[in-house]
């Protein structure tokens, strides 16, 4: 199962957001788009799904292009999971990941005992089988999180595709959402996500791509892409790259530490 | 305890209709049923009493309009705002009522017969709707479902406007008090053979919302995240939005306007049975049912004069919608 790029040019009729967006992904993989905003992370985003259409260039799925398949195909191939948002109607959480399970019935079906079990399955995989019969509304912005990848994991799709999944999260649900990620590339999903913090894409990722200037600035390892020279260009902003005792790297702003030392 | 509350909606329909086919300014007791059941089977061949002529003739079919009206209104009220994720839409919220009015209306003024209003109430509803979708379909490129929903409050001012005019127009000591009775609503002239055709239109509309009710319950998320669900939204959202203009602009046609009805029922039934399509639609439908019959009980039974269905239901509805502004929830039911 391979998700591939070709030469893509994204953006809205008669408005060009990037252009010779080439790249690929297969199972286990860890693919994190970074860039400033408004580079186009989210045009990108709805193109690999299919909602909108390519200006040029072919999204393909196992060699297959995206543009020609139905969307319960394509839900069969790609799952997406939006940042954690309120809906408006009070679904309970195994509502929501029930869901994910549309595009695996037949037109006039709704889920069964079958999907039920399966749904609740994937709530516990990722540590939350005691909220399903909670109101999405009312929970926390990570269990929502949570739920959404619930959701996604319950679509049986093998790519994943998670638009800012720790965006607006506490720092110890950003930790908890991350490590579901890892553990998901673990058991063979590919994952595309974005997000606005590079220590993220060091802390998860196999492969970083930077979307600024109108397209595909950078693509590599996160250690050769995810570097103060790249960072500062296309953030504007000095910034370091240092690694600590532990031999990790993390990304800081390049200005004097503010709390006094000793 | 899942199906308990659709027991407890089933019996107070019943309740409703029972009481509903009893009460009027012509009271009914059980033995005129019980003499119309036995003529209708061919066991009473004596002479019809008043009573039952009375059963067969006015109650029964008004009763069985009241349900069918309210059923209806409340089912697309249901339908529309599942689709457009918004619990204050109302199934005019495209235009489809006020359509339906001036189609009334312009028949009323040509002196056409009762048929033939309906006819004209039935195309003007289904033409409004057409013509907001097909300027929402023109205007690409912005959010669908507002597009959808502004269109159908220009298409619908403007149809009001034209309504407007034709009252103008109309006689004023003949026609216009029978546009005015017939854009308040009201099941009082509503005979068996109008249901007979209207009955059906209903059930075409609502064949599709059944038939659908998961992937409609998915369109709840909005569209792209239907969409990358595997729902596929452009198709859908067109055949329901039919379905429900289609069991809208029937009823409309012969029952006039009754506005608040399908916006305050499925709110109700989102509060007994949450918010999933295919729990919600029914129970809907069945506390409609029982609304509309309960409120035309009173119609034909507060005054000396009927009571136009609109008035009554907005008595209701204004307080209503008041009352859910000011709980002030970001999410519903």
């Amino acid at each position: 199962m391979r998700l591939e790029a070709r030469d893509l040019s994204i953006g809205y009729r008669g408005h060009l957001v990037g252009s010779d967006i080439s790249l690929s992904l297969g199972p286990g993989e860890v693919l994190c788009l970074l860039g400033p905003n408004g580079a186009g992370k989210t045009t990108l985003f709805r193109t690999l799904l299919g909602l909108q259409p390519a200006l040029g260039g072919v999204v393909l799925i196992d060699g297959a292009p995206l543009a020609a398949l139905r969307p319960a195909e394509i839900a069969r191939h790609l799952a997406y999971v939006p940042q954690a948002h309120v809906t408006e109607f009070s679904y309970s959480v195994l509502d929501v990941v029930l869901m994910g399970r549309t595009a695996r019935l037949k037109p006039f079906s709704s889920p069964g005992a079958a999907d039920e079990r399966l749904a609740r399955d994937k709530l516990a995989g990722l540590g939350i089988a005691d909220l399903a019969a909670q109101d999405y509304t009312r929970v926390s912005g990570g269990q929502r999180q949570l739920a959404l990848i619930a959701r996604a994991l319950a679509q049986e799709a093998p790519i994943l595709v998670l638009d800012e999944p720790t965006a607006s999260l506490d720092f110890g649900n950003q930790a908890l959402v991350l490590g579901r990620i890892r553990d998901l590339a673990r058991q063979g999903f590919g994952i595309v996500l974005s997000t606005h913090d590079p220590d993220h894409a060091l802390l998860v990722s196999t492969r970083v791509a930077i979307i600024a200037d109108g397209g595909l600035r950078a693509i590599g390892s996160p250690d050769a892409v995810v570097t103060a020279e790249m960072l500062s260009a296309i953030y504007r902003t000095q910034v370091l790259v240092e690694e600590t005792p532990s031999g990790r790297r993390v990304c800081v702003p390049a200005w004097e530490s503010a709390a006094p030392r000793g | 305890m899942r199906h308990g509350v659709f027991v407890l909606l089933l019996a107070t329909l019943v309740a409703a209709l029972l009481l509903g086919l009893a009460v009027g300014p012509y009271p009914l007791g059980f033995a005129d049923v019980l003499h119309a059941a036995a003529r209708a089977v061919g066991v009473d061949n004596g002479a019809p009493t008043p009573g039952e002529i009375v059963f067969g003739r006015v109650r029964l079919p008004r009763v069985a309009a009241g349900m069918l009206v309210g059923a209806a209104l409340a089912g697309a009220g249901t339908t529309y705002q599942t689709l457009f994720r918004n619990p204050l839409v109302s199934p005019d919220i495209l235009g489809v009522a006020t359509g339906a009015g001036l189609g009334a209306v312009a028949g009323i003024l040509l002196s056409l017969p009762v048929a033939g209003i309906q006819g004209l109430a039935f195309v003007g509803g289904l033409a409004t709707v057409g013509l907001v979708y097909v300027i929402a379909a023109a205007l690409r490129g912005h959010d669908r479902t507002l597009v959808l929903v502004l269109g159908g409050v220009v298409v619908g001012a403007l149809a009001g406007a034209c309504i407007s005019l034709v009252k103008i127009l109309a006689d004023p000591y003949d026609q216009l008090p029978a546009i005015t009775f017939w854009l308040l609503g009201s099941l009082a002239g509503v005979k068996l053979a109008d249901l007979a055709t209207v009955a059906p239109l209903v059930l075409a509309g609502l064949v599709p919302l059944v038939l659908f009710r998961w992937r409609i319950g998915v369109l709840s998320l909005g569209d792209d995240e239907a969409r990358s669900l595997g729902v596929d939204v452009f198709r859908l959202r067109a055949l329901v939005i039919g379905a429900a203009t289609l069991m809208t602009a029937s009823v409309v046609a012969v029952s006039g306007v009754i506005g608040w009805v399908g916006l305050m029922i499925p709110h109700i039934a989102r509060m007994l049975v949450g918010p999933n399509f295919s729990r919600l639609l029914p129970a809907s439908m069945l506390l409609g049912a029982s609304f509309m019959l309960i409120v035309d009980m009173a119609a034909r039974s507060i005054a000396r004069v009927e009571t136009p269905l609109g008035i009554l239901t907005a008595v209701l509805g204004a307080p209503f919608f008041l009352w859910l502004l000011a709980r002030g929830r970001r999410t519903w039911g």
